[in-house]
């Protein structure tokens, strides 16, 4: 593929703690394409999350640049990354992080209406479709504490595809849930990934690790092996 | 915005516990703002509707002004005015000039609706047992009823025989219970060392107190002969005046020194001392208020404080999926001023409650030494309201701003790796 990739980072460092700095992530360079499915792994604390922070605009870089669909984001303002992600990013999270008091159809569109120019009726319609392709339709009008952890998860899912962004972050997705529940939301990505679906997950099971195709490992902030898996 | 609003309304019902008590707070302060405002306004009100029909609104007393500013016709006052003038301007003395003539003049000028000459003395009025000091008053009853209109306040006899026999007198209800006499009866009365019969013909009760226990009226005629004064002439000690609107008295006042020359006294200056000492009480219940209000702002700060610290994680998930710090501002903003909305809102329900519950309540005194009254008189003003709620609101914004700044500095990646 000729296409320019959707995340380019150069020589991404990214410092943290107040008093002694540690760089956390230390020079990562990467394109993620159209279509990608990578895992990124590594030990606990080797930077995974906070490179998937700066991959996902959530995080300014020390140093280096990130250009996600074609936009330098390190140049924009504060509001403007807010917006930006919105539109280009779905994120999941460890935990769900669903907003207690709204139901699982209203955490999935919230977004949407922040995002803006779509009329309620047409948001709502497609947070139901978000819901439905998870096997979610029948309780879009729960409560997140009145649904099981995988079914949150899948909600959290939900609420991530339905802003169609160009890429889906993960952060150990399965790593709160059981076996059967991980696997269900492992099924989900690779379904996703077959639809076209460029996707970025970090996780420690090896397992699942070696289900995408493209297995980057961090050690000390720095990629130490890229992996290609035979996906099934 | 519709989206922030429903986020606002869930966040508040899902801790409607802790909300209801921060807002109880702000229920309080204005409960206590209404009633007190009530009360306060209703005990002016009583006494000032009240002195406002049975004092006059402006008195010309017999003295002449300083001679530099010898008084001259403005030219907007009429010819009535000019005429007077014209014909008295240049006297010396002090006394008034055709009091009757200047009382007509005064009646022709622009806001007045009628004035009356009086004479005035201290006397002592006797019954077979009892003395009591009073102010004697000389008037033309006729003429003085349309400057303060007794005849409404009689309880019993009647006013309009007041003027028919020259030895009648009008006194109030608590000279008529000290001296054990009614209408009908004789009293002596005393002054300058000359003594006089009259009889009551009439009783008045306006319910002031100073003013039932310390005014006794007679014709004008007979108060000169008591007081040792000629008739005409020397035999004035000023005229009282009543005026359209009340508050327009001090500029009318200040008209009637410059066209005539004599001193006049506006109501609001013969009543200085009470009215500042209203404004005083008044200044210290609304730094009561206020203080009160404001504790029921630090309940909003407390109750929001604890909200934004147990939400951070909620905050994270917003400003992940695309809301603006300004969003999150904004939301928890509008929460305080909403519980501050809420407070205020049942603060004057039962505030209204309490005063239409003491509107009923037997009033022991009413106005402790002022006036009597059977019942606790009360005012409503929507102003109250107004301003009840006005204060709420802005005590709600003022009380979660640092809540609501810090709720929008919270970062979402800290809260994303304190979950790692
Ligand atoms: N706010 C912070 N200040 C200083 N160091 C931090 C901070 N947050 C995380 N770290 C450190 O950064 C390193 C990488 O963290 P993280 O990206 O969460 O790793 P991973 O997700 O791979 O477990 C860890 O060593 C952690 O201690
Ligand atoms: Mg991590």
């Amino acid at each position: 593929m000729t296409q320019s990739p959707v995340i380019e980072a150069r020589d991404v460092v990214r410092e943290l703690g107040t008093t002694v700095k540690q760089r956390v992530v230390d020079g990562v360079s990467l394109d993620i394409a159209e279509g990608d499915f990578v895992s990124l792994t590594g030990a606990s604390g080797s930077g995974k999350s906070t490179l998937l922070y700066l991959l996902g605009v959530l995080d300014r870089p020390t140093s280096g640049t990130v250009t996600v669909a074609g936009t330098d984001v390190s140049a924009l303002s504060d509001d403007a990354r807010a917006r930006f992600r919105s539109e280009n990013i779905g994120y999941v999270f460890q935990f769900h992080f669903l907003l207690p008091e709204f139901t699982a159809l209203e955490n999935v569109v919230l977004p949407l209406l922040r995002r803006g120019g779509i009329r309620d009726s047409e948001a709502n319609a497609r947070g139901l479709e978000a819901l439905t392709a998870l096997e979610l339709g029948h309780l879009s009008a729960r409560l997140p504490d009145q649904l099981s952890g995988g079914q949150q998860q899948r909600v959290a899912i939900a609420r991530a595809l339905a802003g169609r962004p160009r890429v889906l972050l993960a952060d150990e997705p399965t790593g709160a849930l059981d076996s059967a529940s991980g696997e269900i939301v492992m099924q989900i990505f690779e379904r996703l990934w077959g639809e076209g679906m460029t996707l970025v997950m970090v996780t420690h099971d090896s397992r699942f690790a070696r289900r995408a195709p493209r297995e980057i490992s961090l050690k000390d902030g720095r990629i130490v092996e890229t992996r290609s898996h035979d996906p099934r | 915005m519709k989206l922030l609003g429903k986020i606002v309304l869930r966040q508040l019902w899902a801790r409607r516990g802790l909300n209801a008590i921060a807002a109880v707070g702000v229920l309080l302060g204005v409960l206590t703002l209404v009633a007190i405002s009530g009360i306060m306004d209703g005990a002016g009100e009583k006494f000032f509707s009240t002195i406002l029909q049975v004092s006059p609104h402006i008195v010309v007393r017999a003295e002449r002004l300083d001679s530099a500013t010898t008084p001259r016709p403005a030219g907007f006052e009429g010819p009535s005015a000019i005429a007077y003038v014209t014909a008295t301007g240049g006297d010396p003395r002090r006394r008034i000039q055709r009091p009757v003539e200047m009382a007509d003049a005064i009646e022709k000028l622009e806001g007045v609706v009628a004035a009356s000459p009086f004479a005035v003395g201290t006397g002592i009025v006797a019954s077979s047992s009892k003395t009591r000091p009073v102010e004697l008053r000389g008037v033309d009853f006729a003429r003085q009823d349309r400057v303060t209109p007794l005849h409404g306040y009689v309880v019993s006899g009647s006013y309009a025989s007041l003027a028919a026999t020259p030895d009648s007198a009008l006194i109030g209800t608590l000279i008529a219970a000290d001296l054990g006499v009614k209408v009908g009866d004789r009293i002596t009365c005393v002054a300058r060392g000359q003594t006089a019969s009259l009889r009551v013909a009439a009783v008045f009760e306006t319910t002031i107190n100073a003013v039932d226990k310390g005014r006794l009226y007679v014709n004008l005629r007979q108060a000169q002969s008591l007081l040792r004064r000629g008739d005409g002439i020397d035999g004035i000690d000023g005229i009282e005046i009543r005026v359209g609107d009340p508050t327009h008295a001090p500029e009318i006042t200040t008209r009637i020194e410059r066209v005539f020359g004599y001193d006049a006294e506006s109501w609001q200056q013969v009543n200085a001392n009470f009215l500042g000492l209203l404004a005083q009480q008044g200044f210290v219940v609304n730094l009561v208020i206020g203080a009160l209000l404001a504790v029921g702002g630090f309940g909003i700060l407390a109750v929001q404080i604890m909200i934004v610290g147990q939400k951070r994680r909620d905050i994270a998930i917003l400003r992940s999926v695309g809301f603006r710090r300004a969003d999150i501002l904004q939301i928890f903003l509008a929460q305080g001023v909403a519980i501050a909305f809420v407070g205020s809102l049942f603060g004057s329900l039962f505030g209204h409650f309490a005063l239409v519950w003491l509107r009923t309540v037997k009033a022991g005194g009413g106005g402790g030494t002022i006036f009597r009254a059977e019942f606790m008189p009360i005012q409503e003003t929507w102003q109250t309201y107004l301003s009840a709620a006005a204060f709420s609101l802005v005590v709600g914004a003022l009380a979660s701003l640092l809540p609501a700044w810090r709720a929008s500095r919270v970062d979402p990646i800290d809260v994303l790796r304190g979950q790692l």
